[in-house]
């Protein structure tokens, strides 16, 4: 295991592919604004239930 | 008890999540496979395998309870979780990626020292090793009310059962088994939704349910009022469980170990945010599903308490005639609930405002009649046993399930709350195994080869098997069950991940600094939970911040010799 450990750390990485919608910043910003999307429709249901 | 065909459906699945393990586990016959399934997972198995290590049977069981009982409002719980997600993927996890850790606190080695690892991975397996017997217990639980088992035997056999499969499959076999069974979960618990639904009264649809549970304050998913001393609201969520979360996922090894399981930092992050994407609604309509059982419960006739057990022991002991005139005057208050609920829907529908009022009226006087008599009963079960469990949220869903669901679908419930149980259990053990092997016997003066290792393993497996169904026995006095685990994780999250953000924000600190910190961090989390009626979501905030700041204090008056 040591040994595969030590190839892991020693062997570069193979070049990854792009994010989905082309940057990671996007994807965060999409995860974001869904939260804040959550907030808002929750607010609203808690208002019109209460 | 339950019928032959539930029987039946409930071993078919289990049988089948057995089979699948073992198929799965033919192949894992390394350390590295053992302890991250040789890096190899694409991201949608990681998205599952987080979301079904933190989603077990405390979830699909306690959970609606918690929705039954206090309504959305634990959904705020989990409103840190998506900023988490974002700050995890964007700074522990490439980390962890590029230095190819088997656990999370190898990093604090490289970056502090030894005995700040040690002392990591020691807070991790005393936190984790007693919130497995949690998550071993509510399965239990389900067995002893079902099949009338003792509840301690019934944690023994679970427990068996958990650490054979894991013993054999190690990390890839609890990936592959994740998949499987939160398809299972989601699957049954989508069902019962619309059982939920089908059953209510008067033709009444998802509005009209929510109508009626609005009227008695269960809607409430976010509350902006801020109160240190309240559990759940908007802040303690967004701050507090952001927190919690951060330390849950980015330094628990049982979430760590998934995310590590994936061959790439892409995978990795994929698998996170795709989890921060769907945490909320899911949480949500989880709750839900416990809210239209509340509703369904307001139709017809509900048990004074859940625990049938308790309920029993209380009608044949001395206090029996003081329990049975609390159960009776429960009935006719509840009927008379029932009657006014729907004498206030028809006149709702027929316009008629007077009407509805003295519907609303009645109601609400049934429903004071009701607690007092459920006051009462409470009373009686404590006069018979002073060390009776007053609370039944755990109960609830389930017995639902048992007396209202129809044939086969009861079986598929029941197999789905298995099925979470072991594969939750087995990401626990997974990761407590591999802690203790990579942060401790792998430390240890005499070298262990591989071989000795992988028995190391299966060894540390059984011996945390056993901690956790000795910490069961305990866990039924603990009140609703999915609390009791976050408020365990709370007392030692802060500390361990005020550890991992002073290696990244402060970087003149060394080990003895962050190793003094981190006492200081956990002793003030701790005398928040025994003096202060602080909410258990800023126990999180409190341990991590005081850690940094007390380890920048200290690194800032004797900075470590740079190595």
């Amino acid at each position: 295991m040591i040994d595969r450990a030590e190839r892991d750390a020693t062997t570069p990485p193979e070049p990854e592919a792009p994010p989905p919608l082309g940057s990671w910043a996007r994807l965060y910003a999409l995860v974001l604004a869904a939260l804040a999307l959550d907030l808002v429709l929750l607010a609203w249901l808690t208002e019109r239930y209460r | 008890m339950i019928r032959p065909a539930d029987a039946w459906v409930l071993v078919l699945a289990l049988a089948s999540l057995v089979a699948y393990g073992a198929w799965r586990a033919r192949a894992t016959r390394d350390l590295h496979g053992f302890l991250v399934a040789g890096r190899s997972m694409p991201w949608p198995m990681v998205a599952l395998s987080v979301m079904a290590t933190q989603a077990s049977a405390v979830t699909f069981m306690a959970t609606p309870g918690q929705g039954y009982v206090g309504g959305l409002s634990f959904l705020q719980f989990y409103f840190g979780l998506p900023v988490a997600m974002v700050v995890l993927c964007a700074t522990l996890v490439p980390l962890y990626q590029r230095l190819r850790v088997h656990t999370a606190y190898e990093y604090l080695e490289r970056r502090f020292d030894g005995k700040t690892r040690t002392l990591a991975a020691a807070l991790f397996l005393v936190q984790r090793g007693l919130a497995a017997g949690i998550t071993l217990y509510a399965p239990s639980l389900v067995l002893s009310v079902i099949l009338g088992w003792d509840i301690g035997l019934t944690c023994v056999l679970l427990g068996a059962l958990v650490v054979g499969t894991i013993v054999l499959g190690g990390s890839k076999a609890v990936a592959h088994a994740h998949a499987l069974q939160f398809t299972i979960i989601m699957g049954a618990m989508t069902l019962a939704f619309v059982l939920v639904l089908r059953e209510l009264p008067l033709g009444m649809g998802l509005a009209d349910a929510l109508t009626v549970a609005g009227g008695s304050g269960k809607m409430v998913a976010l509350d902006a009022s801020f109160d240190p001393a309240s559990r759940y609201n908007l802040w303690a969520g967004l701050l507090g469980g952001f927190f919690l979360q951060l330390s849950y996922f980015g330094t628990d090894q049982s979430q760590v170990g998934r995310i590590l399981t994936a061959g790439s930092t892409r995978e990795s992050r994929l698998g996170l945010l795709w989890n921060g994407l769907f945490k909320v609604p899911m949480q949500w309509f989880i709750l839900l599903l416990g809210v239209l059982v509340f509703v369904a419960y307001r139709f017809e006739p509900a048990p004074v308490f859940f625990n049938p057990a308790e309920s029993a022991k209380a009608a044949a002991g001395p206090h029996a005639a003081a329990w049975s005139a609390a159960e009776r005057d429960w009935n006719a208050a509840r009927a008379e609930l029932a009657r006014a609920l729907i004498d206030g829907r028809q006149a709702e529908r027929a316009g008629d405002v007077a009407g509805g009022l003295a519907a609303s009226v009645a109601a609400r006087s049934a429903e004071a009649r009701a607690q007092d008599a459920r006051g009462r009963a409470l009373a009686a079960l404590t006069a018979t046993d002073p060390g009776a469990n007053t609370n039944d949220t755990n109960y609830i869903f389930l017995r639902y399930v048992l007396e209202h669901l129809p044939v086969g679908v009861v079986g598929l419930v029941l197999a789905a709350i298995f099925a979470a149980a072991m594969n939750s259990t087995m990401a626990e053990l997974n990761a407590l195994a591999s802690t203790t092997v990579v942060d401790v016997v792998r430390r240890l003066p005499w070298r262990v080869d591989e071989p000795g290792l992988l028995a190391w393993s299966r060894g540390a497996t059984l011996f945390w098997t056993v901690f956790a169904v000795a910490f069961a026995q305990l866990a039924g006095r603990m009140g609703s069950l999915v609390e009791a685990v976050n408020i365990l994780g709370s007392l030692f999250y802060g500390a361990i991940l005020g550890i991992f953000l002073t290696g990244f924000l402060v970087p003149r600190a060394g080990g003895t600094h962050v190793f003094a910190a981190a006492l200081v961090g956990e002793a003030a989390v701790l005398a928040c939970w025994r003096w202060t009626p602080l909410s258990f979501l800023w126990w999180n905030l409190i341990g991590c911040v005081l850690t940094v700041a007390v380890a920048a204090l200290l690194a800032q008056a004797r900075p470590a010799p740079r190595s």
